[in-house]
């Protein structure tokens, strides 16, 4: 009895004790070029059996060779199969991508998370801390590409680490070291970018002009991301939001709509309740 | 022959040695440009259900007839004094319920501390949060200067003490801002997500709050007695103001959110948002508290105003899920320049 509550002191304690966070080092992130992806599914698999994810059941969704369909709390790499074919002269491409957290620069989750167990951490990537948060849900609703989910058994959050933990050892995330078509590339952002937009001039010049780069530079009022692709076709083929929302970028006003009406109705009350007779 | 270049590490085998490579692309523009993937959702659905539907009603109530008890106060009218006793008694219980409600949302109900762990500028939550617990203590203290002194529970002299230092619209004036806040935020809750119906507008923040103040004079009005004329003529006309806001932050909602208020006017949601929220929770009891009956005026009409700002909260809660597998809404979620996508190629069917 005693020691029980001992230990909830120390974990009550603990909730508040903010230990210094690790030195700042250069970003890190995902560069997913889609053109070189053969969906072989060995990121999904290398993710799943570094991260210790259970496995999603051997179902077929019966509209392409993705089993998976999405990325969830125990999906945390997710490859797209879009088949474009024409019925009439039987000829078509195959779009594949290895879709994954996008770790936002400015990530809704990050911002909505009400407790703190959301975070950039050393690497710049986005991280839930598993101690810390406490299944509230509210970054569920919050990312505009429904890539973070809650956890039925343990009740947390759950996505893509950037395997936080090989990079701490200096290893490469389990996903871009199994990528037998380096499809996925793993690398410093300022690095990445620069290969990325080389990889793009190189496509134009060879005619490949519906290249184009997803999420490497600001737009609307979006951050870039950190983990961005190489896409050939609209972002909503796919699966990925062309326009996604910044919640965030709408809260001050937001603020601004609601305080107004319940301040505008409280002097009305205000009004109503002082005039007339006196006690 | 075609000399082949030299490949120095494995990128290059596809950079350099495939210049040929070019499928083709669809002949048909259709089939390229089919939206969305297989029509699975781009969004994931909210966890949020009934626990924070129910959480909404309640604390906005228990916020509202604070609010307007703070008000009927400070209005330094003596009239008042039992309206705003039983109000202090409605407010802490109503607010009572909140708390239970929101932690068995939570995925790891033992850690709900965890949001008062930091102050957070840009997480509705978390000033949510931190706004009840101040609007709690502020429940409570309101209760304990009403309850007589002799009966303070254990005799507890450090609260009699406090009950006589704390004058009492000192304490009411100073839990305004966080009744305020209780009113204000939820709707900036879920403004603040990705999910179309309840992001798409400005105006969601407002129809809560305008609900909810007139949820807490409808409660107040149940309370009054039937000798207090003046007060239930004023609680009546604050009503028929604040379901008037409430009438314009949905007409506001509905046009600036537009396609994306769907599934609260043609959804599985609708018959409770249409006849309950609308119908039965505004427009009737706006016809019934100009009744000449004071039971239809004065009970008939504040109980369908409570019912209704709950099926008002609940349908919008609840339309959320099916909000949140619209891809197409989805999509093109944030306000575009000129209807271009952030990233890639433009409006249209026709790739560059």
């Amino acid at each position: 009895m005693n020691q029980a509550l001992v230990q909830i002191a120390t974990e009550l304690r603990d909730t508040w004790i903010r230990p210094e966070p690790p030195p700042a080092e250069e970003e890190t992130g995902f560069f997913t070029d889609t053109t070189l992806c053969i969906g072989c599914k060995a990121c999904e698999v290398a993710c799943k059996q570094w991260n210790q994810l259970p496995a999603d059941g051997f179902t077929w969704t019966g509209n392409s060779y993705d089993n998976t369909v999405t990325l969830s709390d125990t999906t945390w790499r997710h490859v797209a199969f879009v088949e474009q074919f024409d019925p009439a002269t039987e000829t078509g491409r195959w779009l594949m991508m290895s879709d994954v957290c996008k770790h936002c620069q400015h990530a809704p989750c990050v911002e909505v998370c009400p407790t703190g167990a959301l975070i950039y951490n050393e690497f710049g990537n986005v991280y839930v801390q598993q101690d810390v948060c406490n299944g509230c849900a509210n970054c569920v609703v919050g990312c505009p590409f429904g890539v973070i989910a809650r956890n039925k058994e343990d009740g947390r959050a759950h996505k893509c680490t950037l395997c936080y933990d090989r990079q701490k050892d200096g290893l490469t995330p389990a996903c871009a070291k199994s990528c037998p078509t380096e499809s996925i590339k793993f690398g410093k952002i300022s690095e990445l970018r620069e290969h990325a937009r080389k990889r793009i001039e190189d496509l134009h010049a060879r005619g490949e002009t519906d290249a184009y780069l997803y999420g490497a530079d600001p737009a609307g009022e979006y951050s870039a991301l950190n983990s961005f692709f190489l896409l050939k076709d609209r972002a909503s083929v796919y699966n990925l939001p062309e326009a996604p929302r910044r919640p965030a970028a709408h809260l001050k006003r937001n603020y601004l709509f609601s305080f107004a009406t319940s301040l505008a109705l409280t002097a009305v009350s205000a009004l109503l309740f002082s005039g007339g007779r006196r006690g | 022959m075609a000399s082949v270049p030299e490949i120095r590490d494995s990128h290059d085998v596809f950079t350099k040695l495939t210049p040929e490579y070019a499928v083709e692309r669809s002949a048909s523009p259709k089939a390229v440009n089919l939206p969305g993937y297989y029509g699975l959702p781009i969004l994931k659905r909210p966890f949020w259900k009934w626990e924070i539907a129910l959480y909404f009603c309640f604390e906005g109530v228990s916020a509202g007839s604070y609010v307007l008890c703070s008000i009927a106060q400070l209005a330094r009218n003596n009239q008042y004094n039992t309206i705003v006793r039983k109000g202090r008694f409605l407010s802490f219980f109503t607010m009572l319920l909140c708390p239970p409600l929101l932690i068995a949302d939570l995925g790891r109900p033992g850690r709900f501390h965890h949001m008062l762990r930091i102050w957070k500028k840009t997480s509705p939550m978390n000033h949510g949060a931190w706004a009840l617990t101040g609007f709690g203590i502020f429940c409570a203290l309101q209760l304990a200067l009403i309850w007589p002194a002799s009966r303070l529970p254990f005799g507890s002299t450090l609260l009699r003490l406090l009950v006589r230092l704390l004058p009492e619209r000192l304490v009411s004036a100073a839990g305004l801002p966080f009744a305020l806040t209780m009113i204000s935020y939820p709707g900036v809750l879920l403004e603040t997500t990705a999910n179309p119906l309840w992001s798409h507008s400005n105006y969601l923040g407002p129809l809560f709050a305008a609900s909810s103040l007139s949820n807490g004079a409808a409660a107040l009005t149940l309370l009054c007695e039937g000798s207090d004329y003046e007060l239930h003529h004023r609680l009546r006309r604050f009503e028929d103001i604040s379901t008037a806001a409430e009438a314009a932050a949905l007409g506001m909602y509905a046009r600036t959110a537009r396609k994306a208020a769907r599934p609260l006017f043609k959804g599985k949601q609708s018959m409770l948002f249409i006849v309950g929220a609308i119908g039965l929770g505004m427009i009737v009891p706006a016809i019934l508290r100009r009744s000449r009956s004071p039971v239809l005026r004065n009970v008939v009409a504040p109980l369908l105003t409570l019912a209704g700002g709950a099926a008002l909260k609940w349908s919008i809660t609840y339309a959320g899920q099916e909000s949140a597998v619209d891809s197409e809404l989805a999509n093109r979620n944030a306000p575009t320049i000129d209807g271009r996508p952030f990233w890639g190629p433009g409006e249209g069917d026709v790739l560059p």
